[in-house]
């Protein structure tokens, strides 16, 4: 059994991205656009952690953000699932929001993905159960 | 009776000597040299009725010897046919300028007909035509 | 005085509060600052790939032996690498930003200024992609040099944003070229002096008294003296045709006249291979005014061209047709035709079908050059359609009037 990851990004190149970057890792990741999605399958799911982007209204405009996913499995439905909230390079300075919302990390990631699974590594560990 | 005079000059040993054969049968008397400055000596010497020149020649040019045939008093008057290999224009045009008489083409005659183009020379010669008339005998 | 009626419960609230809130403070500013190292670190490792490529594109551009000029699209010069300082003797300095147009003038062969329209660099800027071997750049001290050059257009979003050219020297081709030309020139006049002694010689010969066998002989000399001479004369037109200044000097005559003797002089060699041959010409006697010894270096190879490239046992059909002011020949054979990719280069100087080897062992590949230029010359066309193993259909189109070309030497 490995940990998984629920990867929540409207963009389909970044979402193909990290599933590659995780699953090489060793992590089972499950991916969806938009965050209606992911809190819906998030009972059935139960990953480890969630993935969002700060912004999930590109390609359905008027879904809801990151921030609001962050907020309803954190402070609504209080899971105690790991969040990490992440945001491109000319994404918004909003780490103090996030952390409001109850995320556990907030990163402002350049090209490099290294930094998001190093952040994601420190929450939930590596991708075997047995750390 | 006094045969007829030719000089012929042509560096190609082989060409020459056909040459010279053939027009001997057709009992014209032969003078041969193989460079232009042997012509030159030649034409002087023998002070003939025709002569055969060849253009592509060592120590001197045909239309160098051409020149100066022309230039000297005592041999400006010996009408010169000149042979090319290859009937090029400008050669023809050149050798007609600087005074000769007319042209033969080695490449597209026969050796027969080479020497049918000399006799037929000398036989306009001997009907006047704006030319002076050639005492010499024909045989 | 509210404040002093708060409970100590209260305050201690407060203070939990307001820790909370520093630490949410705190850890926006750290995840900010932790974010900022990284895209800025990125920032620095792209400026340096930057720098890098930059200087990597510099060291190649100095490092290339062609010269390399690029123009914005309003024909101002924005690089130009130090081969093309070399060979134009322009400093960069001195030319950067000017236009190149007023600068670095072009002529052509004739030494007239090549026309903005038809430059290389020019027209890259309209989007063609080009290249140019007969013009002359004119270097800053107003001696001049031929270049082969090819110009593309800079596109960048699908707009052409400007043109660069890449240039060489082609002095030495040149001269090679010409040194070239000048010795199958001389060749070709060496080699017919011999070769007029042993025609000449077999003349006499035949007048001697021969045995049967020596006749024979004798025959078989003037039929190799006769091959001898048609290469010499391939190679002496191709030498006159590469010095360009070919003479057309048309005359009247009879085209189908002219090609029926042609066709007839190939009857013993079509017979022995069981050749069929059909000769048809929609008129009996079509006349035009032709320059004769082009017409014949163009019929002298497509007609032995079909018979020696049918197996036995073939067909050659020759038409001739007239229409409007030109005239077609069509020669079409049954032979092993052309392959498809050998087709493209067939009119090229030593070009010979891959497959020609099997009919006929060597060829110098010069009779279709030849007969192209021998065809433009007189102000025609020629092509052919073919399939390998079927067969091949060469079609010559000429006018009924050629014009009439100034020039130095004649077609043999």
């Amino acid at each position: 059994m490995t940990k998984k990851i629920l990867l929540v990004d409207d963009r389909e190149n970044v979402r193909v991205t990290l599933r590659d970057i995780f699953e090489g890792e060793g992590y089972t990741v499950v991916a969806t656009t938009t965050g209606e999605e992911a809190l819906d399958i998030i009972d059935k799911e139960k990953p480890d952690l969630v993935l969002l982007d700060t912004e999930l209204d590109t390609v359905v405009p008027k879904s809801i953000n990151g921030f609001e996913v962050c907020r309803q499995i954190k402070q609504v439905r209080k899971l105690s699932i790991k969040v990490i909230i992440y945001t491109g390079t000319l994404g918004m300075i909003d780490a103090v929001k996030a952390r409001r919302m109850g995320a556990d990390d907030y990163i402002i990631k350049g090209e490099d993905p290294a930094v998001l699974v190093k952040a994601v590594k420190k929450l939930i560990g590596d991708a075997k159960y047995g750390k | 009776m006094n045969k007829t005079k030719i000089v012929l000059v042509e560096d190609d040993e082989i060409l020459a000597k056909v040459l010279h054969e053939e027009l001997v049968e057709a009992a014209f008397e032969v003078a041969l040299a193989e460079d232009g400055e042997a012509g030159l000596t030649a034409v002087r010497k023998n002070m003939p009725n025709l002569v055969l020149l060849d253009l592509v020649l060592p120590k001197k040019h045909g239309f160098e010897v051409l020149a100066e045939l022309k230039k000297a008093p005592e041999t400006r008057d010996i009408p010169v046919i000149i042979l090319t290999v290859l009937g090029a224009d400008e050669d023809i045009k050149k050798g007609l300028e600087l005074g000769a008489n007319d042209y033969i083409v080695k490449s597209q005659h026969a050796v027969a007909e080479i020497v049918e183009k000399v006799k037929d020379f000398f036989a306009k010669e001997s009907h006047p035509e704006g030319k002076k008339p050639k005492v010499g005998d024909k045989s | 005085m509210e404040n002093r009626e708060k409970t100590t419960e209260q305050l201690k609230e407060d203070l939990r509060k307001t820790r909370e809130e520093l630490a949410i403070q705190k850890w926006g500013i750290e995840k900010t600052l932790e974010g900022m190292k990284v895209l800025v670190k990125e920032l620095i490792q792209k400026g340096e790939e930057a720098e890098k490529a930059k200087a990597q594109d510099e060291a190649l551009l100095a490092s290339i032996g062609d010269g390399v000029i690029a123009i914005d699209m309003d024909g101002r010069i924005i690089l130009m690498n130090k081969a093309a300082q070399t060979m134009l003797g322009w400093h960069p300095a001195e030319l950067l930003d000017k236009s190149f147009f007023e600068t670095i003038p072009i002529e052509d062969e004739k030494g007239k200024p090549v026309p903005l329209e038809q430059q290389p660099i020019s027209r890259a800027l309209v989007g063609t992609t080009t290249t140019g071997h007969s013009y002359y750049y004119i270097r800053k001290d107003k001696t001049k040099f031929p270049a082969a050059m090819v110009a593309t257009p800079v596109i960048i979003d699908k707009k052409i944003v400007g043109a660069i050219e890449v240039f060489r020297d082609i002095t030495k081709e040149k001269e090679i070229d010409k040194v070239k030309t000048e010795f199958v020139s001389i060749a070709s006049h060496q080699l017919r002096t011999p070769l007029i002694g042993i025609q000449w010689l077999a003349e006499l010969l035949k007048k001697e008294k021969l045995t049967d066998k020596g006749q024979e002989y004798l025959n078989d000399i003037r039929i190799s003296i006769q091959r001898l001479n048609k290469l010499v004369e391939l190679l002496l037109n191709v030498s006159r045709l590469e010095e360009g200044k070919i003479e057309i000097s048309p005359q009247s005559i009879d085209v189908v006249n002219f090609i029926k003797k042609i066709v007839d002089s190939l009857a013993i060699l079509n017979s022995k291979k069981r050749l069929s041959l059909t000769f048809t010409a929609d008129e009996p006697k079509i006349m035009a005014l032709t320059d004769v010894g082009a017409l014949q270096n163009i019929a002298q190879t497509i007609l032995p061209n079909a018979t020696e490239y049918t197996p036995e046992g073939g067909k050659i059909e020759v038409k001739i047709k007239k229409h409007g002011r030109m005239f077609l020949l069509t020669v079409s054979d049954t032979g092993i035709g052309i392959p498809k990719k050998d087709q493209g280069r067939m009119f090229q100087e030593f070009a010979r079908a891959s497959n020609a080897g099997r009919i006929k062992a060597a060829g110098m590949g010069l009779g279709l050059w030849i007969a192209k230029q021998a065809t433009e010359l007189l102000g025609g066309k020629i092509w052919f359609e073919s399939q390998e193993n079927r067969g091949t259909t060469f079609f010559v189109e000429l006018p009924l009037k050629s014009k009439s070309i100034d020039g130095t030497k004649k077609l043999v």
